[in-house]
């Protein structure tokens, strides 16, 4: 199926080279080729398939997918800046100190309309040892021989970006690492809120900064959020201190007569602790309120069932006798429903009974066509009580949205007169007055200093959070229609996808989760359910189904994708083993590609996907010969020659 | 009558029996869920939230919008006899007129009142199979139906954004309060049946 929409140009990286890297102690220098389908590189365990991979990521990143991160995602910028650093630790450990400075690895890929070739130390992430970039017809655009390793770097940065479609190269690196690339971390982009919704901003946002912006204000949400958290609970220690303080503290305050400034700011003062009691005292209404508004909506509740009830017993204390199949078929037939007894008077005694309202089977008196007297009476108490409530709630709803009102009312007043007051002691200084020389109350009134600075920082990091969030809902709204818009396309190709892996009718929702927006599954039409009868493995491949679904989605129609994909098969079973290798195989057949890595004893996965791609669309790269092998891996070398050959064979075969 | 049978489904259903039959002399069972579920789209145009409807419809591949609450209400009342009529083709019994007279005195069933009568009383402007195929074009069942997706309609807290665009301009359209509901709903109807004409080839596309 042709998906529309995309247009981005992402890395689509045709070779690769290692200088000097130890960890492949055979073959520490290595250049290997990508075509067009998949590459898969098959080996034993411990012979670095995952650092291969995320070394393709580092050449064109500069940055390691993190393998333990020291928190969740929260933002692309944050993602790029806090695992700038993290390349050289990564690689200590697998080139040896010796060969650190001369390792390189060097990645051609075609971004957009331009070819790079990119090569980089294992020291620094933002420098690069060599650039070349080329335009369609190959020639050279940007000779950088004579620059500053720093300088190219900063300069690839902003051409990739511009020639994938991107506003930034963080985002580039987010889409590399996150989207493309399923390696080790086994990072599920479906249930990772703050990663889906950059993904999807990207993947289905009209204009790329529009996703800068939406992380940037998530940032700043966040930021604000934790800050008057903070703020809130150092203010509330110090409130905690001074009461205690205070409740040993004796005597009355003494009169003012320090004059009008002292005058001034008493009743500046006075006036913030109006607002504060009006606060404190709408706080509580509000609470109040609260409750008994949950308390009649449960009431309210309870009600709608007793409804529900009295209208089945309304509706079962009338039956209309003439309509009851089994008088119908005596009544057509002549014939007892009953016993079975067939006489023409039958169908008139019947008729007699039901006419004169009797049972005609216990004779019993009936009402007749009119509803149940008794039971509507209960229906109708019912309701006028159902009425009586639902004006309560109404009532009730109707005031907690007035107090809610009149509490953000009086917050704004009780900021203003905390500035108030600021301005005053900034503009004149704190008035000292007699009270002063008693140096408990100074104490006491440092401390409400403090407390009232405390919470007017807090109210403006609430403000900015409030007003991000009024600025954030915009873009969620135009991502949201954008979504609506393209969900017809995206969503049969993830249904696609994940069908030929899990044989389930799975479909994805947006969903809008206070304060952003996400995916979810779902299953025949069921949100998440089942979802917990998936194994750990058949997630992977959902979530591998996802990534591929939004690949093809935001991919322009002249540029492919090429997906990471680390060891994915897990602890699959055969089955489920050969439709992965069939869903891999529909992705390559839309044109995308795929590098991958995979155990070389998983044969049924890499065998599927060999029948299905051929060799035509399929290299196998044996890694058994570029490292030293253990002693047991040793033993069983003729084992892995064996796999190797089947998969090999299963290529060859259709190709004959 | 079976136990557990919705009240909110039965109401509705014994209305739009009673004023479909009026029109065309007998209602269809699809012509019920249909203009259920218009009724349901017209109360959230006033604001309710389709939550308040009191019970949900899908979209499945036997027919859509389908209510299994209205089902089970068609089938309790037709054994019940306040439901008549051969096959599929429902009429409201005698025993059935007197109950719906009854239901219609309840306050529960109040606010539903004004979006049934609007939804039946476009029959009167717009033919049943027009309303059919707008209904199928209004963005929630339109999208669930592109994707074949079994799903519940209209189960978000909140209104689905490419409805309440549609919403929103019909407002704008006609001023925020028109007090019958009718205008808002031939009106939209007829916007839903040129853009399904549009995307058959047989209009010219609608300019904004």
């Amino acid at each position: 199926m042709p998906v529309r929409g995309g247009r981005l140009r992402m890395p689509r990286i045709r070779s690769i080279s290692l200088r000097n890297f130890s960890l492949f102690s055979k073959q520490p220098n290595l250049d290997l080729t990508f075509g067009d389908g998949v590459f898969c590189l098959a080996g034993a365990n411990g012979l670095g398939k995952s650092t291969f991979l995320a070394t393709v990521a580092y050449a064109v990143t500069g940055i390691v997918p993190p393998l333990k991160a020291k928190r969740g995602f929260t933002t692309v910028k944050e993602y790029y800046k806090s695992n700038l650093k993290s390349a050289p630790s990564f690689f200590r450990g697998r080139i040896a100190p010796q060969d650190m400075k001369d390792a390189l690895v060097t990645v051609e890929f075609v971004a957009g309309p331009s070819a790079y070739v990119v090569t980089r130390g294992f020291a620094r992430s933002n420098e690069l040892i060599g650039l070349e970039i080329r335009d369609s017809a190959d020639c050279v655009i940007l000779d950088t021989s004579e620059w500053e390793p720093k300088k190219r770097h900063s300069e690839y940065s902003h051409r990739v970006a511009a020639d994938v479609g991107l506003a930034a190269f963080e985002q580039l690196v987010f889409l590399e690492h996150m989207v493309l690339a399923f390696d080790e971390r086994r990072h599920l982009l479906f249930w990772d809120d703050r990663a889906i919704e950059q993904a999807l901003y990207m993947a289905f946002g009209v204009d790329p900064r529009h996703a800068q912006a939406a992380d940037d204000l998530r940032k700043e949400i966040s930021k604000h959020d934790s800050l008057a958290r903070s703020t809130d609970w150092e203010a509330s220690k110090l409130r905690t201190q001074r009461n205690s303080i205070a409740a040993n503290a004796q005597g009355a305050s003494e009169e003012d007569t320090a004059g009008d400034a002292l005058a001034e700011y008493r009743s500046l003062s006075e006036h913030l602790e109006e607002g504060q009691d009006t606060v404190s005292r709408l706080l509580d209404e509000v609470q109040a309120k609260e409750l008994d508004f949950a308390r009649t909506s449960a009431e309210y509740t309870t009600l709608r069932q007793e409804y529900s009830e009295a209208f089945s017993a309304l509706a079962q204390g009338s039956p209309v006798l003439a309509h009851h199949p089994l008088v119908r078929t005596s009544l057509s037939e002549s014939r007892c429903g009953l016993c079975g007894t067939s006489d023409a008077g039958i169908a008139d005694r019947i008729r007699e009974r039901v006419g004169a309202a009797e049972c005609p089977l216990c004779g019993s008196r009936l009402h007749g066509d009119e509803p149940d007297a008794k039971a509507a009476r209960r229906l109708k108490q019912i309701d006028r009580k159902l009425a009586e409530v639902q004006r309560k709630v109404d009532a009730l709803g109707q005031l907690r949205q007035e107090l809610r009102g009149d509490l953000s009312t009086a917050e704004e007043a009780l900021l203003q007169a905390r500035e108030g007051l600021a301005t005053f002691e900034k503009t004149y200084g704190r008035p000292r007055s007699d009270d002063d020389s008693d140096p408990l109350e100074a104490l006491l009134r440092r401390y409400d200093e403090q407390i009232r600075e405390l919470e007017r920082t807090k109210d403006r990091y609430n403000a900015v959070k409030r007003q991000k969030l009024r600025e954030l809902r915009p873009l969620q709204q135009a991502l949201q229609r954008r979504y609506s818009e393209a969900e017809r396309e995206f969503v049969p190709v993830f249904q696609k996808l994940a069908s030929l892996f899990l044989g389930l009718d799975l479909g994805i929702k947006m969903k809008h989760r206070e304060p952003g927006v996400g995916l979810i599954l779902t299953v025949s039409g069921s949100e998440r359910r089942q979802l917990d009868q998936l194994s750990e493995s058949q997630r992977f491949f959902l979530d591998i189904a996802l990534r591929m679904a939004l690949a093809q989605y935001f991919s322009a129609d002249d540029s492919k994708a090429q997906l990471l994909i680390d060891t994915p098969e897990g602890s699959l079973d055969i089955a489920y083993e050969s439709n992965a290798g069939e869903m891999l195989a529909e992705f390559a057949r839309t044109g995308h590609s795929i590098i991958m890595s995979a155990n070389i004893n998983t044969s049924a996965l890499l065998r599927s996907l060999a029948e299905k791609c051929t060799s035509r669309q399929m290299t196998l790269c044996r890694m058994t010969p570029w490292a030293e092998l253990s002693e047991v891996q040793k033993q069983h070398e003729r084992d892995f020659d064996g796999a190797y050959g089947r998969i090999e064979r299963q290529l060859a075969r259709r190709r004959r | 009558m079976r136990p557990g049978v919705n009240p909110y489904a039965c109401y509705d259903t014994l209305f739009v029996i009673s004023r479909t039959q009026q029109v065309m002399g007998n209602a269809m069972a699809g012509e019920v869920h249909l203009l259920a579920y218009l009724a349901c789209l017209l109360s959230m145009y006033r604001g309710r939230a389709a939550s308040d409807w009191g019970y949900w419809f899908i979209r499945s591949p036997y027919g859509a919008p389908y209510s299994s609450d209205i089902d089970r209400a068609v089938e309790s009342m037709q054994a019940n006899g306040w439901i008549g009529g051969v096959d599929r083709h429902l009429t409201l019994s005698s025993a059935g007129g007197l109950m719906l007279e009854t239901l219609s005195q309840l306050g529960q069933n109040g606010p539903r009142k004004g979006p049934l009568d609007a939804a039946c009383a476009s029959i009167l402007s717009v033919p049943m199979g027009i309303v059919r195929t707008a209904v199928s074009m209004e963005p929630e069942l339109r999208n669930a139906e592109a994707l074949s997706l079994d799903r519940t309609l209209l189960d978000e807290p909140e209104i689905p954004v490419p409805l309440h665009d549609q919403f929103e301009a019909l407002r704008r359209a006609l001023g925020i309060r028109v007090a019958d509901l009718m205008v808002p709903a031939v009106v939209w109807l007829s916007y839903l049946s040129r853009v399904a004409q549009e995307e058959m080839g047989m209009q010219e596309p609608l300019t904004p």
